[in-house]
């Protein structure tokens, strides 16, 4: 029993020497970084590193004293170096506290930057264990920089305002280890795409905020932003990466118009081998829920009902449709249908994985289907002044 | 240097094992009551009452007063002598004492003097003939004690309040209330060299396991010591785990608490002089059951029970999963929790483990402390440890206030837990637990849990599983454990404690 014992300690001693665990840090001597901007500078090869971390101190004093202080809860970080991990080096020397990645939510790349080509952020994010993968990915249309400068009027800081963006799933919700799987895979991705407009509000004490708004989508291919899309081409995009959560959809009717909610989206592909070129075959099938019926036409009737139906088909319909034929235009597999063939027929894959771009701007065919259902009349049947 | 020490205190040992007064000198009396006054002198309330001097059936009464019932004694014994002893001599008058046509009370014929000391110091009355050397002890022991009372310790809202008290025999009163079947066993022994307490090891025949028994029997028979003051004593003898920190002997204060305890097959030890009883064997389950759980209704108690449960393991796991988290791995907390558990240690002092530290143990003080307090100043104590320790402290920046909250959940789920051992095991188990968890995060906690949970299940009280009906798995007696069904349900006594006897209702088809 004694030599039990002795044995069971001993291997608990040295299994004691590969926990790691032993780099305790205090809380209050790191600093999380919430959110990371990147661009490129006037230099050639020189890259802005922007970080947000929000500063504890300055919530403690506006906990007790409950105003509106003027500083800032956030401190915003920038340095300017040859690369990323260069940056990074530089910001850490000049600050007090330890850079900690654990909390990171939102990375957001200058439009410069993502089509000079993201590889060293995905090659650095990649390497470091505590590096947040799961991080939303934007993309800015000038520079991600002065995205930071955005009043965050309902949040605190600028990289919760980006994340909520992100999970209220308005748009696209694409992530780090999204790239990181369409480059492994050879295709594209489409990500959020961020314009800055300038807005009076009347609650606030500044002349103009700045307000940030998802503006369509741009589109990736391996590590370069190639293009973009508009914003309804981005929601069907959007739709099949099930990114979308009860989108409204307004559409024009014989007379009036009618704008419904949609939920429980699906979309299913799947592809057919035919000679000429491959055909895919995109179905998307959704339930809607009337949210206005601004028509003389009785919307109780089927046949109306077929109508707003059909109309909202085809909107949806030609939405992809626009958005895939953007994505042919510049050999962006936005919709991953490389990996439909892949797991479908292995042995096609194989033979063209090498040329797969080309062969999808040249020779893919798609077939789009949108099947959308009206299910719920919400409050009202009928429009009250159509009451007959 | 060892060596001469350990002589020295073989000496002393030695001169101190033989009381005094066996250590008698080889002197011959005239009579046994010249020896029994020569053993008991110095000894100031005891009574020599002599009856009939100058008669042949001259005797002496030999009785403590404070501890004996003087009605009886005047009205049972002394009167039935002085009538009798007008016409009797010496040897009618002790043959009808000693035959029980004398007097009503019961009567016990002894013939060495150790014994008839040995009663009178016992609460009975001796009677010695004069020329005679055969004695009579009448049992008339009649101690002052504290009535029933509710029960301090273990407090109900609903059900029976009555406690167990000092006096042993008013105990058993308590049990024979509730318990009237023949199999109901008593066993005594009289343990302590100087007290020669009572005590009682009780069983239901047929119910218990006989093994267990036997083994319990042998430990107390085997018991040398001076005193036996409390149940505790005896509690460390027979306690075959002493090095672990779970409690494999429950104490309780409450007759229904033991009786059923006995129905269920277990064995009690009743001790005179201390009102908690003891309770072999035991498992975990039921350190964490309550009375109270039977004498409400199914639904609450399942629901009470469950919050107990989780409790329990808040009491031991939280502070060490705080400092845990917020040392090694503040990535898993949400941001908006980070930053208001930040903001709130920005100007603190010390490092969390040590802010930590100083308030449990604080707290562990004030909780000593309050058991002590006088009851006039129990108020304004208490007002003290909540504004001094709790507010000021905050406020003056010494402790941050995610610390004050972490200290006083596990202090309130401490209390939690019925059986006040069981909650003593999980209060110091914290501590280590806290220091595994601040120095290896939670790798260190849970390197923690599973020694605990390695000696938890491998533990065994008399015989029984520790963890059972968990560990090993018995799912006809999780009846009892995480929920209670209700009571036409339980037809089946829990298979662990005892032995052949299952079926603990009539139902239709028996």
């Amino acid at each position: 029993m004694n030599r039990l014992w002795l044995v069971s300690l001993l291997m608990s001693v040295l299994t004691l020497s590969i926990t790691g665990c032993w780099s305790k840090m205090e809380i209050n001597d790191r600093s999380f970084v919430s959110g990371l901007f990147i661009d490129v500078t006037d230099v050639p090869g020189e890259v802005e590193l922007t970080l947000v971390t929000p500063l504890p101190n300055r919530f403690a004093s506006m906990g007790q004293s409950s105003g509106t202080g003027s500083a800032s809860p956030v401190a915003i970080i920038s340095e300017k170096a040859d690369s990323l991990p260069e940056a990074f080096r530089k910001i850490q020397e000049s600050l007090t506290r330890k850079l900690t990645w654990g909390q990171t939510k939102v990375i957001v790349l200058g439009r410069k930057y993502a089509e000079k080509g993201v590889e060293e952020l995905v090659e650095w994010g990649a390497r470091q264990q505590s590096f947040q993968l799961k991080s939303y990915l934007f993309i800015a249309e000038g520079r991600a920089k002065d995205i930071t400068k955005l009043s965050p009027i309902y949040e605190q800081s600028p990289s919760e305002v980006l994340r909520e963006f992100a999970n209220r799933r308005t748009l696209l919700n694409t992530r780090l280890k999204d790239v990181l799987q369409s480059i492994s895979d050879h295709q594209g991705l489409a990500v959020n795409l961020l314009k800055i407009k300038n807005k009076t509000m009347i609650s606030e004490p500044e002349p103009s905020s700045m307000w940030v708004v998802m503006n369509g989508a741009a589109l990736l291919q391996s590590t370069k932003m190639i293009g973009t899309l508009s914003e309804s081409e981005a929601r069907g995009v959007g739709w099949v990466y099930r990114s979308l959560k009860d989108p409204q959809y307004t559409v024009m009717l014989r007379e009036g118009r009618c704008s419904v909610n949609l939920h429980h989206q699906k979309a299913a592909i799947k592809p057919v081998l035919q000679a000429g070129g491959h055909l895919f075959r995109i179905k998307m099938t959704a339930g809607a829920d009337i949210v206005a019926a601004d028509t003389k036409l009785d919307v109780s009737k089927p046949e109306v009902l077929h109508s707003i139906e059909q109309a909202i088909n085809d909107k949806l319909t030609a939405d992809l449709r626009s958005a895939l034929l953007k994505s042919k235009q510049v050999k962006a597999d936005v919709l991953q249908l490389g990996s439909y063939l892949e797991w479908w027929y292995p042995a096609e894959w194989g033979r063209l994985k090498a040329m797969w771009p080309d062969y999808y701007k040249e020779k893919v065919r798609i077939d789009i289907l949108s099947r959308v259902e009206i299910k719920h009349y919400n409050g009202e049947l009928k429009p009250i002044w159509n009451l007959k | 240097m060892f060596k001469w020490m350990h002589r020295q205190h073989q000496h002393v040992t030695a001169q101190r094992q033989q009381p005094a007064s066996s250590q008698t000198n080889e002197q011959s009396y005239d009579n046994v009551l010249e020896e029994i006054q020569a053993q008991l002198r110095h000894i100031a309330d005891i009574s020599y009452q002599q009856l009939h001097p100058g008669k042949d059936s001259a005797c002496t009464l030999i009785y403590i007063e404070s501890i004996i019932d003087k009605s009886i004694l005047y009205d049972q014994i002394i009167k039935p002598l002085q009538a009798a002893g007008q016409a009797a001599t010496g040897e009618e008058l002790m043959s009808a004492a000693l035959g029980g046509s004398l007097t009503s009370v019961q009567s016990v014929s002894v013939t060495d003097v150790k014994h008839a000391i040995a009663g009178i110091l016992d609460g009975s009355a001796a009677l010695i003939v004069d020329n005679l050397t055969a004695m009579c002890l009448f049992p008339l022991s009649k101690y002052s004690q504290r009535s029933i009372s509710e029960a301090q310790n273990e407090v109900l809202i609903t059900g029976p309040q009555e406690a167990f008290v000092e006096s042993i025999n008013a105990n058993v009163s308590l049990i024979r209330h509730k318990l009237k079947h023949p199999d109901f066993k008593m066993i005594k022994y009289s343990l302590g060299e100087y007290t020669q307490t009572t005590t009682y090891l009780m069983y239901i025949e047929g119910l218990c396991d006989p093994d267990t028994l036997q083994q319990v029997g042998t430990k107390l028979s085997e018991i040398q010591i001076d005193s036996i003051l409390g149940s505790n004593y005896v509690a460390e003898f027979i306690d075959h785990e002493p090095l672990s920190p779970f409690p494999i002997i429950q104490f309780t204060e409450r007759p229904d608490t033991l009786v059923a305890s006995l129905l269920e097959g277990r064995i009690g030890i009743m001790v005179d002089g201390a009102p908690q009883t003891l309770i072999v064997p035991v498992t975990f389950f039921s350190l964490m059951q309550s009375p109270e759980d039977y004498f409400q209704q199914y639904v609450a108690s399942t629901w009470i029970r469950w919050i107990r449960f989780f409790f329990v393991i808040a009491s031991f796991l939280v502070p060490s999963i705080y400092i845990a988290i917020t040392t090694f791995h503040p990535e898993m907390i949400p941001s908006d929790l980070l930053t208001t558990i930040a903001a709130a240690r920005e100007k603190i002092p010390f490092p969390a483990l040590a802010e930590v530290l100083i308030m449990e143990l604080t707290f562990e003080g004030l909780r000593e402390a309050g058991i002590r307090i006088p009851r006039p100043l129990g108020q304004t104590v208490s007002i003290i440890g909540a504004i001094v320790i709790g507010q000021a402290a905050v406020q003056a920046g010494v402790v941050s206030a995610p610390t004050v909250i972490v200290v006083s959940i596990t202090g309130i789920a401490s209390f939690i837990i019925p059986h006040f051992e069981l909650g003593l095991a999980f209060r110091l188990l914290r501590f280590p637990l806290l220091i595994m968890g601040g120095a290896l995060g939670l790798y260190g906690i849970i390197i923690g849990m599973f020694i605990m949970y390695w000696h938890l299940v491998t533990l065994r009280s008399f015989g029984v599983p520790y963890l059972y009906p968990l560990a090993p798995l018995v799912l006809q007696d999780w009846k009892d454990v995480f929920w209670r069904v209700r009571w036409p349900k339980m037809n089946k006594r829990p298979y662990s404690f005892g032995s052949n006897h299952e079926q603990r209702q009539q139902t239709e088809d028996e």
